[in-house]
């Protein structure tokens, strides 16, 4: 197949020729695709000195745009498209461009340096390829990935996996050399079978008993030998196999630990597992399954071929003569026989989706009385798979038999060719033998290879993925003296900037201090970046901008262990791993001992309903374990918060699942737990944070107002709106 | 039955008419709008009110609530913040001008090119790559997880998603000729 050449990349970099020189290379670069009727244009956009330049091939000039003009930028997406604006300085809003989805990240990235600029501040440098296509060729990326797979060396990429079959050479060599044994034996046995047919069957004079016996016990002998070396054979690589695919899990399982939560999220969790456990077993397969079968099924092939041209050439052209179209029928139904397949596969899982849909939300359907529509949906979905597969079965039905009928066409040469000999005397039944098991086993191969390129781009690719974990950078490297020390828990954010994605700034220029023992409430509407705040205290992330200090010293300069170790974290939503609950409380401190658990629920107000659970501590939780209410969940993140002591506490919407009268009793250890360490507590219910020493409110990522409550109260801002809106709700309760 | 109606009749909407509107466009051709309306609050912790009047409300956004059953019908007029003004039960009951207003800049908000012809649909590593004719011109895609990729929509109208995020539309796969149809029809 041709490469994919992605024609607009070309046009971009020859449009960018109309830019002045220094502005050619600016960093502030996006390009777009689409004019204002949405009608396809090749477009490109960049800022230099400024001055923003736009230049497109429906148009001959390049439009530029000062920065001293304008008030802001941004992107608007839209549905498949998105487009940039900007407002004027009489507050005017205009569209600068638009362009179709793959243009999003460069023109967000884009937007965003320019906001910076505006502001006065230096942009940070853009390091990946925003453009989601390589560069080389201008195939697109596949999602989460950032390699090309069209540009990809596939040879080099098998320089790569051999390496990790190296250290079983020794087994990996026996079984090749097996194979070689086999192979040699299994072309022996059509020739003994002559003998016995020649010499003994079809004998003119009466044979000796003696080397008709030598000839069974050979045919025995050959038999046997086959059967052990290949139980030895396969012994030997399903052991090396399941090293080679173990250690490579575990490399891949610790690599991908290794990342940062930005790196690891930029996948789904399904998209991780499998290639921690299926592209881990192909790329395994390839090294003790395709490579070896490989070196087999050629050996078999090129035995054969040659035994048979020595034996009797013209013949051998004969039955040779229907494999290529043998092959050609191989490869050109291959593709339409797979999707037949894969749609009565994709029709099943259809059908198991429905079934899960119904089981899972059984009441809904019985409390609706939907029973029947259910009934009538998953009908239709069974007739749809009984349709398919019958077809699927008539379908195979009418193809295997010509495929039969062509492979059985060599024999019928051999016969009719052989045949005529036999009559003439110019040969024997038993060299017709000989031929017609070598071409029945010159037909193995050959269906082999055929299925080969399918099996072999299969396990490259996922090589190719595992790999390409295997090489991500991680980027958030400790330092090489890093400082491990007990921190006192000052907390200092000066200008700080931070976005999760190259669009936008979750929060922007962020200030304040929190003093050791203090404690912080954030509060604002949800999205606001109230829990980004606190994933950059724990370091998560790290800031795109500006300084996050602990104690005085930058957070990027604690090691991650040492910083996060001394953090205890609530969370809105409470992750119990599958274990006892002991486990599940002890999992912040694994040294802990039993009473010092205990004295943590007791503290957290769990210990009180764990010992109604008739198995105590020991009750198992998690999947099919037991199931808590969100309010005892919740009461088991506090226990762990607890015990771990953490010199920093973070209560995200801690108390948000608790009835009243637990939230009450929890306040109350909450406020012991809080006494002398440093807590950051977001929380909607106000009344959560009347301890709180200072608030701050955020809005649209930005401190709108800081002090504390009494400050705020007297202010009468957005707080107090808050207050007053909350005091409302609470009213209706009455 | 009365008591669903007590239900329904709780919530009110604001439904924008040729009577109660004014739609122009601004100077860089965005749509935006005069209405006769209840007095819009910014604040949302303040009290709404129940004052009714004319008011510029200045750019406006639009919104399709069933962007693929009616692209016409009931589509929601919001603020830059995506805060609902009102909605327009049908775009005819606006007026010409402000019908061809609302249509236009739905069509730039909603980029769906509609595929006339398929040139050719390769599989290549789990992936699948599709050159098509569309009313836009000819383009090329890319489809992740191709099956649900293409999604149906009803039994003949396709939505298909790419790789990037851009869309493109079906709108009858039946109505496409022959040799188009047999190369997307393994993927329905």
């Amino acid at each position: 197949m041709k490469p994919i050449v992605n024609t607009s990349w070309l046009k971009r970099n020859e449009l960018k020729l109309r830019f002045p020189e220094d502005a050619r290379e600016s960093d502030v670069y996006f390009a777009y695709s689409l004019n204002k009727n949405n009608e396809l244009i090749v477009g490109v956009c960049c800022y230099n000195d400024g001055v923003l330049y736009r230049t497109d091939t429906e148009s001959e000039e390049v439009y530029t745009l000062s920065l001293g003009d304008i008030k802001s930028v941004r992107c608007v997406t839209y549905v498949g498209c998105i487009a940039f604006e900007y407002t004027d300085m009489n507050d005017v809003e205009w569209e600068l461009c638009r362009a179709g989805m793959e243009c999003r990240l460069m023109m967000q990235n884009a937007a965003k340096q320019i906001e910076v600029i505006k502001e006065g501040r230096t942009p940070p440098k853009t390091v990946e390829n925003l453009e989601l296509c390589c560069p080389k060729c201008g195939a697109p990326y596949r999602s989460g990935s950032n390699i090309c797979l069209e540009c990809s060396d596939k040879k080099g990429m098998i320089k790569r996996i051999l390496p990790y079959a190296a250290p079983y050479w020794k087994p990996l060599l026996f079984s090749i050399l097996l194979y070689f044994a086999t192979t040699g034996v299994a072309l022996i046995t059509p020739r003994i079978n002559k003998i016995l047919i020649d010499d003994y069957i079809k004998a003119e004079a009466t044979p000796l008993l003696g080397g008709f016996i030598a000839v069974i016990l050979a045919l025995v002998g050959v038999s046997l030998f086959n059967v052990i070396s290949g139980v030895i054979r396969n012994i030997l690589i399903v052991k090396v196999g399941n090293n080679i695919s173990s250690e490579l899990k575990d490399a891949l399982f610790k690599k991908v630990q290794q990342l940062s939560v930005a790196g690891i999220s930029r996948r789904s969790a399904g998209e991780l597992i499998t290639r921690i456990t299926s592209d881990t077993v192909s790329m395994m397969e390839l090294l003790t399954d395709t490579m070896p079968t490989l070196i087999q099924q050629s050996l078999v092939f090129i035995g054969v071929g040659v035994m048979m041209f020595s034996m009797n050439w013209q013949l051998t052209l004969l039955i040779i003569f229907p494999m290529p179209f043998i092959m050609f029928f191989f490869f050109s139904t291959r593709r339409y026989i797979n999707r037949r397949y894969h749609r009565q596969w994709q029709s099943e899982s259809e059908a198991n989706t429905v079934l899960h849909d119904i089981f899972q939300g059984i009441r809904v359907v019985k409390v609706f009385g939907m029973e029947e529509y259910e009934a009538k949906r998953f009908d239709k979905q069974i007739k749809k798979i009984s349709e398919i597969s019958a077809s699927n079965e008539v379908f195979w039905q009418l193809i295997m038999p010509p495929i039969n009928l062509l492979m059985s066409i060599g024999e019928f040469f051999i016969l009719a060719y052989a045949g005529s000999k036999i009559i003439d005397g110019t040969m024997t039944l038993g060299d017709m033998q000989v031929f017609l098991s070598y071409a029945a086993m010159l037909y193995g191969p050959l269906r082999w290879i055929s299925f080969l390129p399918r099996r072999l781009t299969r396990q490259l690719t996922s090589a190719q993925k595992v790999f390409e974990i295997m090489d991500e950078k991680i980027d958030m490297v400790d330092l090489d003296d890093s400082i491990e020390r007990e921190i006192d828990g000052d907390i200092t954010l000066k200008n700080a900037y931070f976005g999760y994605d190259k669009g936008e700034y979750v929060l922007k220029d962020i200030s304040l201090e929190v003093k050791q023992g203090e404690m912080l409430g954030i509060v604002g509407r949800s999205g606001v970046g109230k829990s980004t705040l606190i994933n950059l205290v724990m370091r998560l992330y790290d800031l795109d901008e500006g300084n996050l200090l602990i104690d005085d010293i930058d957070i990027r300069d604690y090691s991650q262990h040492c910083l996060r170790s001394q953090i205890g974290v609530v969370l809105q939503e409470t992750f119990l791993f599958k274990g006892t609950l002991y486990k599940n409380i002890a999992y912040a401190n694994p040294n802990a001992t039993p009473d010092e658990v205990i004295k943590a629920a007791k503290l957290a107000n769990a210990h009180q309903f764990i010992m109604k659970l008739p198995d105590g501590y020991n009750t198992m939780v998690g999947e099919r374990g037991q199931t808590l209410s969100g309010g005892e969940r919740q009461r088991i993140a506090i226990a762990r918060a607890v015990l771990r002591n953490p010199k920093i506490l973070i209560l995200d919407e801690a108390t948000a699942s608790l009835d009243t009268e637990t939230e009450k009793l929890i306040q109350d250890s909450v406020a012991a737990l809080t006494k002398d360490r440093t807590t950051l507590a977001i929380a909607h219910r106000l009344s959560t944070l009347r301890n709180c020493t200072k608030l701050i409110v955020l809005e649209k990522g930005k401190i709108e107002e800081m002090g504390s409550h009494d400050e705020l109260m007297r202010k009468q801002g957005r707080y107090f709106d808050l207050v007053m809106a909350q005091r409302q709700i609470s009213k209706f309760k009455k | 039955m009365d008591n669903n109606r007590a239900f329904t009749d709780l919530v009110e909407i604001t439904y924008f008419n040729s009577e109660n509107t004014k739609f122009y466009l601004t100077p860089a051709g965005f749509p935006a709008l005069e209405a006769y309306m209840k007095k819009v609050v910014t604040n949302d912790l303040k009290e709404e009110s129940e004052e009714v009047l004319w008011q510029d409300l200045g750019r406006v956004y639009f919104h399709r609530a069933f962007p693929f059953d009616m692209p016409t019908k009931f589509i929601s007029v919001v603020d830059k913040e995506g805060k609902e003004y009102g909605i327009i039960k049908d775009v005819e009951d606006l007026s010409d001008e402000a019908k061809e207003i609302v249509l236009a800049s739905l069509d730039r908000k909603y980029f769906a090119p509609e595929i006339t012809k398929i040139n050719s649909v390769k599989d290549r590593f789990g992936y699948s790559y599709w050159s098509v004719e569309t009313d836009h011109g000819k383009m090329d895609f890319t489809l992740q997880d191709t099956f649900r990729a293409i999604a149906r929509i009803s039994d003949n109208r396709v939505v298909i998603t790419d790789i990037k995020g851009n869309r493109f539309n079906i709108t009858d796969v039946e109505a496409l000729d022959h040799s188009s149809y047999r190369k997307i029809e393994l993927y329905l």
